[in-house]
C-alpha cells in the first residue's frame, strides 16, 4: 500500500509538472498581452513605448519563456506564486483567502451529489421499468443536459425575485453569520450539485443493473435474503466501484462549474479568480489557480483510488 | 455515536436554513452619527466655471423632498456594479480609473467640476492659474486631518503628487513646490487646461503619508487612508466594498448616510433582479434592461452618455478606408434611426459626431456633412473610390464595451451597400491589441466616453500625440495645431475646441452612429443629489440620502 501511495504521489507530481507547463504555455498563446491589459486599466494614453518596456521588464515577461517558467516553478515550490500583474496583490494570499470558499461550496455540493444521487440511482435500478424509474431517469437526463448558468439565473428568478425566499448574490462565511451563509449558499450549491447528482443517478442505475444480473446476486435471492440485504450488502458495494471512479472525475466538473456559478452568484472564490485572471491575462494568477486546482483534483483522485480496496477486498495495491 | 453526530449536524443545518429563511433583511453596520447640521455645507462655495458644458438630465423622480434636514441622516445605500476595481485602490500611483472610483469616497482631490461648469472646492479652498508661467498654485484647506489622525498639509500633497510624477502618469508636470504649510505650486512643462481640470480627478487624490510610512505599500494598496467623507470598512475583492461614515470629516454637514455598499455583480440580469427585489438602492442600467424597468415605474434619472462609433484604419495606405469617400460611404450606409429605435429601444439617439450633441465640442447643425441613411449614395461613393464591386472587411469589437447587436446590424447594413463585412467579437486581450498595435483593412467598433469636465480630454484620450492608442487612425492635418491652441487657453474656449474637433468631423476620422444615455434607477425614497449636480456616471456618496422609510 505504501509503495502504491508513493508511486501515485510521484505520478501526481509529474502530472502537475506537465499541467503547469501546459498552462504556462497556453496562457501565453492566447491572443493579447497582459501589459496591454494593464495599460488599459491604467492611464494608457500618456504612456510611451519606453515606459511599456519598463513595465514588461519589471513584471519579468520580457525574458526567455523557459527562464520564466523555471523561475516561476522555483518560487512556487517555496510557496511564492508571484504577484498579480494587474492589481499587484500576492497570488498565494489571494488563493488562501478564496480556496476555502470554493472548497466549502464545492465540497457540500459533492457530498450532496453522493447522498442524493446514489440512493436515487439504486431506487431507479431496483424499480426498473416502473413510473419511478422513468421519472428518475428523466431527472438524470435533464440534470446532465441543463446548462448550470441558465439554471442559476432561473433559480435566482424563482427563489429570489418571485418568492423572495433566498438572497441572490454574495457570500458570507459560516463562521461570521451561519444563517446568512446558509441562505446564500443554497442556490449556488444546488446549481453545482445538479449535474453530479444527475450523472450519479445514471451511473449508479446502470452499474446496479449490471451487478444485479450476476450469479452471486441470484444466489443471495435464492438464499431467501431480504431485498434490503441483497441490494445494500451484496449489490451496492460492488456496484459502487465505477460510480466512485465517476465521482472522482466529477469533482473536476464541480470545480469547472464553480467558475460559472461563482460568477453568476458573485461569490469571491477560486472560480471567479480564474475567470478574472484569464480575461485580464494575468499570468501569475492563472498559473497559481491552475496549480492549486490541479493539486486538489489529483489528490481527490488518489483518495478515490485508495477507496477501491475498501469497496472490493480483492483489489490489492503493490 | 455516528448516528447522534449526524442527527445533530442535520438539525443544525435545518435550523440554520429555517432561521435564515424567516427573514429577508440583511444585517447592516451603523456608524456613529454626526451632529445634525442645518445647511449642507458652509464651505463649498462655487467658484469660476472654466468648462461651460450644458446637459439635459431627464428625471421621473416624483418624490418631493419635504423631509426636514435633520431627518436626512442615516441608512445604508446599496449599489451594484459589474466590474470590480482592477488595480490597487489605496496607493494612487498604481490605481486605474475604476479603482479610483472605489477610492474616491475616502481620498479627496482638490475640487470637483459640476455639470454646469462650476467648480466646488474640496481640499483646496482656492487656486491661482498662471498660464504664462505654466503654474497652478493651490491654497489648501486648514485643520483637515486624515482618517488615521495625521495632519493634511502641503508636504503631504507634494509627496503624493511626486509619486504620480515618478510613476510617469502626469507627464506634463515638471515639479511641485511647497510654498508654505498650506500652499503648494505645480509647475507644468507647458500649460494645458486639461491639466487644470484634471485636479478634480482621482489621479490627484491625496492619501496619508504617515499611514504609508507606518504600514507600508502592501497595506496602502487595499486601505485608502484619506480625508474623505467615508472610510473603507471592508474590501472583499471581486465581491463587495463596504464604506462607513467618517465621523471626523472636515465638512460637518455631510455625509448623510451611515454608510454605503458596492456589490460586484457581473451579470446585468442578476443586478436588475437584485434591484427589483429591493436589495439594491441604485442601479446603473444599459439600454438592454432599461425599457423593462421603465415599464415598472421606478424612480428614473437619465443624462447624456457617450457615443458609439466605428474607427476605420485610415492611416494604412493600402486600406480602402484610407480613402475618405469610403469612410463617407460607410457613414451613409448605416441606418442610425433603425439602430436607435430598434435595438436601442429609442433610448439611443442617432449620432454623427464623436461628442454628444450637448457637448461644447459638437459642431453646429449645417457646419458638417450629416450623412443620413442613403444606400444609393453609399454605393455611388464606393464606385467613385474605385470599389464599385465592394470589398471585404471586418468590424472588431469587445462585447462588454459595445452591444453585439449594434455591430451585427451594421455589418448587415454595410452588406446592403455592397461591402462584405464580418462581425468579429474578440476577447478583451485581442481587442486591446488591436487598439494599441493597430489593425488592417477593418474597423473597430468602439464606445467613446463623455468626458464632461473638459472636452479637450476626449482628443488627448483617444488620439494622443504619442500615437499609443489607435495608431491605425490618420490624424487630420492641423488637428494637433488646433488642439494645442485649444489646450493652451486658461479656460476652455468653445470656439477653439470646436475648431479642433471640426477636423475630425470633416475627415470622418470616427464614424459615430449612436449616442447613449446614462440610465439610473433608484429605490423609492433614495435621493442622489450628487448625480443631479455632477454626473450620474459617478456616484457622490456624501450628497446622497435616504428617506426614513427607505432605510431598511
Amino acid at each position: 500500500m505504501q509503495t502504491f501511495i508513493i508511486r501515485r504521489l510521484l505520478q501526481i507530481l509529474l502530472v502537475l509538472l506537465v499541467v503547469t507547463m501546459l498552462v504556462f504555455l497556453m496562457v501565453r498563446l492566447l491572443p493579447g498581452d497582459p501589459i496591454l491589459m494593464y495599460m488599459s486599466a491604467q492611464n494608457m494614453e500618456i504612456m510611451s513605448q519606453e515606459q511599456i518596456d519598463v513595465i514588461r521588464h519589471e513584471v519579468g515577461i520580457d525574458r526567455n519563456m523557459a527562464v520564466q517558467y523555471v523561475d516561476w516553478l522555483g518560487k512556487a515550490l517555496r510557496g511564492d506564486l508571484g504577484k498579480s500583474i494587474i492589481n499587484r496583490s500576492d497570488v498565494a494570499d489571494e488563493i488562501v483567502r478564496r480556496l476555502p470558499i470554493s472548497m466549502y461550496l464545492a465540497g457540500i455540493a459533492f457530498i450532496i451529489s453522493i447522498l442524493v444521487g446514489l440512493p436515487l440511482g439504486v431506487i431507479s435500478a431496483v424499480r426498473r421499468g416502473t413510473w419511478l424509474d422513468t421519472v428518475l431517469t428523466s431527472i438524470g437526463n435533464l440534470g446532465i443536459t441543463m446548462p448550470i448558468f441558465w439554471l442559476g439565473i432561473l433559480l435566482i428568478y424563482l427563489f429570489g425575485m418571485k418568492l423572495n425566499w433566498l438572497p441572490i448574490f454574495g457570500y458570507t462565511s459560516p463562521f461570521t453569520d451561519f444563517a446568512m451563509s446558509t441562505r446564500q449558499a443554497i442556490l449556488p450549491i444546488f446549481c453545482l450539485a445538479v449535474p453530479p447528482i444527475a450523472s450519479a443517478i445514471r451511473m449508479t442505475r446502470s452499474s446496479m443493473l449490471e451487478v444485479m444480473r450476476q450469479d452471486y446476486i441470484r444466489t443471495a435471492w435464492s438464499k431467501g435474503l431480504t431485498e434490503r440485504s441483497v441490494i445494500i450488502r451484496h449489490a451496492l458495494k460492488n456496484g459502487l466501484i465505477p460510480v466512485i471512479t465517476m465521482k472522482g472525475m466529477s469533482l473536476a466538473g464541480i470545480v469547472g462549474g464553480s467558475v460559472i456559478i461563482e460568477t453568476v452568484f458573485s461569490i469571491p472564490g477560486m472560480g471567479r479568480l480564474a475567470v478574472e485572471g484569464l480575461f485580464s491575462q494575468d499570468y501569475p494568477v492563472v498559473q497559481g489557480v491552475m496549480l492549486i486546482v490541479g493539486t486538489v483534483v489529483l489528490s481527490a483522485n488518489l483518495l478515490v483510488d485508495l477507496s477501491y480496496s475498501w469497496l472490493d477486498p480483492r483489489i490489492r495495491y503493490s | 455515536m455516528k448516528r447522534v453526530l449526524c442527527m445533530v449536524v442535520s438539525i443544525l443545518v435545518i435550523i440554520g436554513i429555517i432561521s435564515g429563511c424567516s427573514s429577508v433583511t440583511t444585517s447592516t453596520t451603523t456608524a456613529p452619527t454626526l451632529p445634525v447640521a442645518t445647511s449642507a455645507s458652509a464651505t463649498t462655495t462655487a467658484t469660476s466655471a472654466p468648462v461651460p458644458t450644458t446637459t439635459s438630465p431627464v428625471s421621473t423622480t416624483t418624490t418631493t423632498a419635504t423631509i426636514a434636514e435633520k431627518d436626512k441622516y442615516g441608512g445604508i445605500w446599496k449599489m451594484a456594479q459589474g466590474v470590480a476595481p482592477s488595480s490597487p485602490i489605496g496607493y494612487v500611483p498604481e490605481s486605474a480609473n475604476d479603482s479610483m472610483s472605489a477610492a474616491s469616497p475616502c481620498l479627496e482631490s482638490m475640487f470637483r467640476v459640476q455639470k454646469d461648469g462650476k467648480i466646488v472646492p474640496r481640499l483646496a479652498t482656492s487656486w491661482d492659474i498662471d498660464a504664462k508661467a505654466a503654474t497652478m498654485t493651490f491654497h489648501l484647506r486648514e485643520g483637515v486631518k486624515f482618517s488615521d489622525g495625521s495632519d493634511f498639509n502641503a508636504q503631504n500633497v507634494k509627496w503624493c503628487w511626486d509619486l504620480e510624477v515618478a510613476a510617469k502618469r502626469t507627464p506634463n508636470i515638471n515639479s511641485i513646490d511647497v510654498v508654505d504649510n498650506y500652499t503648494v505650486r505645480v509647475n507644468f512643462k507647458t500649460f494645458q487646461n486639461t491639466d487644470v481640470t484634471g485636479f478634480d480627478g482621482g489621479y490627484y487624490g491625496i492619501f496619508s503619508k504617515a499611514s504609508f510610512d507606518k504600514n507600508g505599500i502592501e497595506y496602502t494598496r487595499t486601505h485608502p487612508v484619506g480625508t474623505g467623507p467615508f472610510l473603507l470598512k471592508e474590501y472583499v475583492r471581486d465581491s463587495k466594498l463596504t464604506y462607513i461614515r467618517n465621523p471626523n470629516y472636515w465638512n460637518p454637514g455631510v455625509p448623510y448616510l451611515d454608510g454605503f455598499e458596492v456589490n460586484i455583480i457581473k451579470e446585468e440580469t442578476v443586478r436588475k433582479m437584485a434591484f427589483e427585489m429591493g436589495d439594491i438602492t441604485m442601479l446603473n442600467a444599459t439600454a438592454v434592461i432599461t425599457p423593462d424597468l421603465l415599464k415598472k415605474n421606478y424612480v428614473y434619472s437619465s443624462d447624456a452618455g457617450g457615443t458609439y462609433g466605428l474607427v476605420p484604419d485610415s492611416a494604412n495606405a493600402d486600406s480602402p478606408f484610407a480613402n475618405i469617400k469610403v469612410r463617407q460611404a460607410i457613414s451613409y450606409a448605416i441606418d442610425r434611426q433603425a439602430i436607435a429605435a430598434g435595438i436601442g429601444a429609442n433610448l439611443l439617439t442617432p449620432a454623427y459626431q464623436i461628442y454628444p450633441t450637448n457637448s461644447i465640442c459638437a459642431q453646429p447643425e449645417g457646419s458638417y456633412l450629416k450623412t443620413e441613411y442613403n444606400v444609393a449614395k453609399a454605393k455611388q461613393l464606393l464606385a467613385e473610390a474605385g470599389y464599385a464591386g465592394g470589398f471585404k472587411t471586418s468590424i472588431h469589437t469587445f462585447v462588454q464595451a459595445v452591444n453585439r447587436d449594434y455591430v451585427t446590424a451594421i455589418a448587415k447594413m454595410l452588406g446592403d451597400a455592397g461591402i462584405q463585412c464580418e462581425a468579429d467579437f474578440p476577447e478583451a486581450g485581442k481587442y486591446q491589441e488591436y487598439r494599441v498595435k493597430g489593425w488592417n483593412n477593418s474597423l473597430l467598433a468602439h464606445g467613446f466616453m463623455n468626458l464632461t469636465s473638459n472636452p479637450n480630454a476626449i482628443a488627448t484620450w483617444y488620439l494622443p500625440q504619442s500615437n499609443i492608442t489607435f495608431p491605425s487612425v490618420k490624424r487630420p492635418a492641423n488637428f494637433y495645431d488646433l488642439l494645442n491652441a485649444s489646450l493652451a487657453s486658461p479656460t476652455v474656449d468653445p470656439v477653439k475646441v470646436q475648431a479642433a474637433y471640426k477636423t475630425l468631423a470633416d475627415d470622418f476620422t470616427f464614424i459615430c452612429y449612436a449616442e447613449d444615455r446614462a440610465n439610473v434607477f433608484y429605490a423609492k425614497g433614495a435621493h442622489d443629489e450628487g448625480g443631479k449636480l455632477f454626473s450620474l456616471s459617478f456616484f457622490i456618496p456624501e450628497l446622497a440620502w435616504l428617506e426614513p422609510a427607505a432605510r431598511k
